[in-house]
């Protein structure tokens, strides 16, 4: 290293922690509010070459050059998530609603997901007012008989059930997790109940490829066409997915880099942002690795005035890839990998990844290709580069991790009703494969990270925390025991102690200091983790837990 | 006012760099929008690091800049190729509306830029294709085809062409295994070709075909200042064919049988092709001869799409009779099919025998890497045979493929005399 890379290295470290040290001090950052009115923000429409090209590339060379993110890499500090309270929480917000994750969710609510309207209304005749046979999957916009607008998608008939099922359930998850999703479900569409409106159109492949689609009026036969493609055999009722169209003004997608500068409530860089950067670890459990700008959607309200941002499309997750099933490549490298790229180039091939042996096996085609034998949690990647999950932290994995292994068996199996799957062993199949998922993420990341959480005062001296690690069965409760460490505000030990119990008595002649901070870490064999700080008050009806600060 | 230094003027701007953009940072990070119609919420975006640590990324900052602004060059013209598809519009607007008349612009190592013109359906429901291309000027390559596919016409397909081919700068070397590089010398060569190829495929693995040509050939001084001319160093006796214009015509029979598991990509099976050919000369019997060509490319999945393939060759020109074989009609190795570390008929002799083991693994969806290892040898005549005096050529390179084969190749290829770089641009857009 040169004179001057070392000068700057050290200065990268000295500077790398001003302003952040307040080890004993409760942290309370301010937290933006995200629904101030807003004037209407201009419509994004990124494109998906440059997203690719410029996460794969230009951002990745960028991130080398920064030096005090090399220097926090190095010694172990890297910049955490911005949007988080003093709890080391998100709030809740236009992008997150604390869901299952805090309170377990009844499995009906789980079953209900998003929904207000439900599936489109099959008692009356549906008008198709839109087509579409350009794309992937062919299919339209229809109005229901209470006038509520849905997008209909079929099913490919080489692999029916795939798309629809694997939407329905996988949305629902989402949703439960405490994302923004439309409402997807799947229904049940009667050709002889659709009716054409006068001012229908339809987007059509040209076959010239200077105007590859165009779009006109759609015609009896268009339609006919339509349902001829998605219905060879001419089935008087047939399965599709149904989403109904959000409310507010489609503005777009959001940006995965920075911020929306039209947004004046958009105050934390997205790849900052600790919902998304968590959401690694529930994409990684459902799959969900068409993680492209193109997947999202900021609505306007045009009423309230400000902006509420979706995950949309998850017809290519689980073990669907949209009208095919998954193959074993997805979520192990991103769609274009350099890095999988070079490294095949450098080693003329001989060196064979992974998913290049696996096996494409297909017990079910309703549910797609499932695998979780080379599935490794942090391993896991999207089909193209996103930084907020490069940013990911072991604060922000815990977070996911809390998240996911919130799920109860009954819930994730109440969550696949919702793919209507005609046949049960692949309702189960697929079942088994989200538990398994679910218990490999677990088991993962709850043994590199602080697993305590859910600190509360159950009186006003008792002091309570839960080990998510044993609650949720990925440690065992019996070679486990807690350090606890109680300091006063200037550092000094007023107690220390290791226990077998999940609670700790206050000594009340602590009650002198403005506050004191409970430092716990679970111990168990071949496990070590950084404390937790517990910043608790003395009120005059007994200790308030005031902040939490995770150290990992 | 005294002129600042260098450095001086250097420094200036750097500690004006350094104390302006900091506090732009800042001011971005709390700018307020103001709107005197509507009541818009601050502005405010937050901040991941400290002014500090922003002034430590300020060197990587500046080194990432340039690179910055050739992505964005490069994105950009991705992103117009793929998203705003100005190949297909460019296509489109070479093309007439129906798709059946148009033009295309051509280019590699081996023949030079040219251009394509087409005309689908025309004559018999026949395509025609003009191809003319020009290298190293003043080489020129014209080519017309007027061709009948499966069915068109007759049962089988049915191809006419005629070509005109002007290489005023061609090499030779002299005949054998042993000649030297510093040997060159050059001579023009002229020809017109006329084809008639008739082929039947009998199914999908085997097609045979015959074909008759007529082939004239001129032979003068080469248009190489740097290199003395052929017809200066040999004589009409010494080499055979030189100053005279040669007129030949050829029947010939071919018989291709391809079982391949993916065309674009082969990693099982095998590719073979027979040729026997009568060459008679029109004007009087001297360079009658037969042409055999046999060669056979047997693929070998290693493991995972990784493959091997062993391709195996040989091209014999056999007098008949008294004849002798003019030395341009000499089977040769070396150019950008056969020994590619060579440059084009480096080696000549009445038969060449060539083998190339090619390995090539995948590296993207449709990029695949391959090296390859490549001998062969010259002979007089088959009892000539030996392992001695082989000449040999390794190289590696990219190739951009689709369903149909590869649409961009580029290698480089390195034998004992040189190294050579050598692109294809396949299919022209």
């Amino acid at each position: 290293m040169s004179r001057v890379h070392r000068v700057l290295f050290l200065a990268a470290i000295l500077t790398a922690d001003c302003g952040s040290s307040r080890l004993l001090l409760p942290p309370d950052p301010p937290m933006e509010t995200d629904t101030q009115a807003i004037p209407l923000p201009k419509a994004r429409d990124p494109k998906l070459v440059l997203e690719i090209l410029d996460k794969s590339f230009d951002y990745q060379i960028k991130q080398t050059l920064d030096l005090p993110r090399i220097a926090r890499k190095t010694v172990g500090k890297p910049y955490e998530a911005l949007n988080v309270d003093a709890f080391d929480e998100v709030p809740n917000s236009t992008w997150f609603t604390h869901r299952n994750g805090k309170v377990p969710m009844p499995l009906d609510a789980i079953r209900r997901g998003p929904s207000r309207m439900g599936c489109p209304d099959t008692s009356g005749a549906w008008t198709v007012v839109k087509g579409k046979s350009a794309g992937v999957t062919p299919g339209f916009t229809i109005v229901d008989a209470k006038g509520q607008r849905y997008l209909i998608k079929f099913d490919s008939p080489d692999y029916p059930e795939l798309a629809s099922g694997t939407e329905a359930v996988a949305s629902r998850l989402c949703y439960a997790a405490g994302y923004n999703v439309p409402e997807y479900s799947v229904s049940y569409l009667r050709p002889d109940r659709l009716a054409l409106s006068p001012q229908a159109t339809i987007t059509m492949e040209t076959g010239d490829k200077r105007a590859p689609v165009s779009k006109r009026q759609m015609t009896g036969a268009d339609l006919a066409a339509l349902l001829k493609k998605a219905n060879p055999t001419g089935q008087p009722r047939v399965r599709v997915g149904a989403s109904r169209f959000l409310d507010g003004i489609d503005v777009g997608p959001w940006p995965y880099l920075g911020v929306r500068m039209d947004d004046a409530n958009d105050a934390y860089p997205h790849e900052h942002r600790r919902e998304l950067r968590g959401l690694y670890i529930i994409s990684s459990w459902l799959n969900h690795a068409d993680m492209k700008e193109e997947n999202t959607l900021d609505m306007y309200d045009p009423e309230k005035r400000y902006l509420t941002h979706y995950l949309i499309d998850f017809g290519a997750s689980m073990g669907s890839s949209s009208t095919t099933p998954s193959t074993p490549r997805r979520g192990q490298a991103n769609s274009f990998d350099p890095k999988h790229s070079f490294v095949r180039l450098i080693t003329l091939g001989l060196y064979v990844y992974g998913y290049e042996k696996a096996p494409l096996t297909l017990r079910y085609s309703s549910v797609g290709y499932l695998e979780n034998d080379l599935f490794k949690p942090n391993r896991w990647k999207p089909m193209y580069p996103m930084p907020a999950f490069e940013n990911l932290t072991k604060r922000d994995a815990f977070w996911g991790t809390n998240i996911v292994t919130s799920f109860t068996d009954e819930q994730i199996e109440a969550a696949v009703t919702t793919g209507e799957f005609s046949d049960p062993q692949a309702a189960a199949y697929l079942a088994r494969f989200l538990k398994e998922r679910r218990d490999r993420i677990g088991r993962y990341w709850f043994a590199r990270v602080n697993t305590l959480d859910r600190f509360e005062m159950l009186d006003g001296s008792t002091f309570r925390f839960t080990d998510l690690a044993v609650s949720r069965g990925y440690a065992d409760a019996r070679g486990t025991r807690y350090g606890v460490e109680a300091l006063a505000p200037a550092g000094t030990t007023l107690r220390k102690d290791t226990q077998d119990e999940t609670t700790v008595r206050l000594d009340p002649v602590w009650n002198t200091h403005p506050h004191v901070v409970l430092s716990l870490v679970p111990q168990r064999q071949r496990y070590k983790a950084r404390p937790v700080l517990v910043y608790l008050k003395p009120q005059p009806d007994g200790w308030r837990v005031i902040g939490v600060r995770r150290t990992d | 006012m005294k002129r600042l230094s260098g450095w001086n003027t250097r420094l200036m701007w750097l500690s004006l760099i350094l104390t302006v953009w900091p506090s732009t940072l800042s001011l971005a990070h709390e700018s307020t929008e103001s709107d005197s119609s509507r009541a818009v919420p601050r502005r405010r975006i937050v901040a991941h690091r400290s002014t500090g640590e922003e002034i430590a990324a300020f060197p990587g900052m500046l080194a990432y800049l340039p690179i910055h602004g050739a992505f964005l060059a490069f994105e950009y013209g991705v992103s117009a190729i793929w998203e705003d598809r100005i190949f297909d519009r460019y296509k489109a607007w070479l093309t007439t509306a129906d798709g059946r008349v148009g033009v295309r612009p051509l280019a590699n190592s081996t023949s030079g830029a040219g251009i394509l013109f087409f005309h689908r359906d025309m004559m018999l429901k026949g395509d025609a294709r003009l191809l003319a291309r020009w290298g190293g000027w003043p080489r020129q390559d014209y080519l017309f085809t007027l061709a009948w596919p499966d069915g068109r016409l007759v049962p089988g397909s049915l191809t006419f062409s005629g070509q005109y081919r002007n290489r005023p700068k061609e090499l030779f070397y002299g005949i054998g295994p042993s000649t030297l590089k510093s040997s060159a010398n050059d001579f023009l060569q002229e020809d017109i070709l006329i084809q008639f190829i008739y082929r039947q495929r009998s199914s999908r693995v085997v097609a045979v075909g015959v074909d008759a040509n007529y082939h004239s050939v001129d032979i003068r001084s080469g248009r190489n200042p740097a290199l003395p001319n052929t017809d200066h160093l040999f004589t009409e006796k010494t080499l055979t064919g030189l100053g005279n214009r040669g007129d030949f015509v050829e029947g010939a029979a071919f018989l291709r049988v391809q079982f391949l598991d993916h065309p674009g990509y082969p990693t099982r099976g095998n590719l073979s092709f027979f040729r026997l050919g009568y060459n008679r000369s029109v004007d009087d019997d001297a360079f009658s001869n037969l042409r055999l060509t046999v060669i056979s490319e047997q693929f070998l999945e290693l493991f995972y799409d990784r493959v091997v393939s062993l391709r195996l060759g040989t091209d014999w020109t056999v007098p008949v009779g008294d004849s002798g074989v003019p030395f341009y009609g000499l089977a040769s190795i070396g150019g950008e099919e056969l020994l590619r570390g060579f440059p084009r008929g480096r080696f000549r002799d009445r038969g060449v025998v060539f083998a190339t083991a090619t390995y090539k693994f995948p590296i993207w969806r449709v990029l695949n890497g391959f090296i390859f290892y490549e001998r062969g040898r010259p002979f007089h005549h088959p009892r000539d045979f030996s392992f001695r005096d082989w000449k040999g050529s390794l190289g590696g390179g990219l190739r951009v493929w689709d369903q149909n084969g590869p649409v961009f190749e580029v290698l480089v290829a390195h034998s004992p005399e040189q190294l050579r770089l050598i692109f294809n641009f396949n299919t022209g857009f």
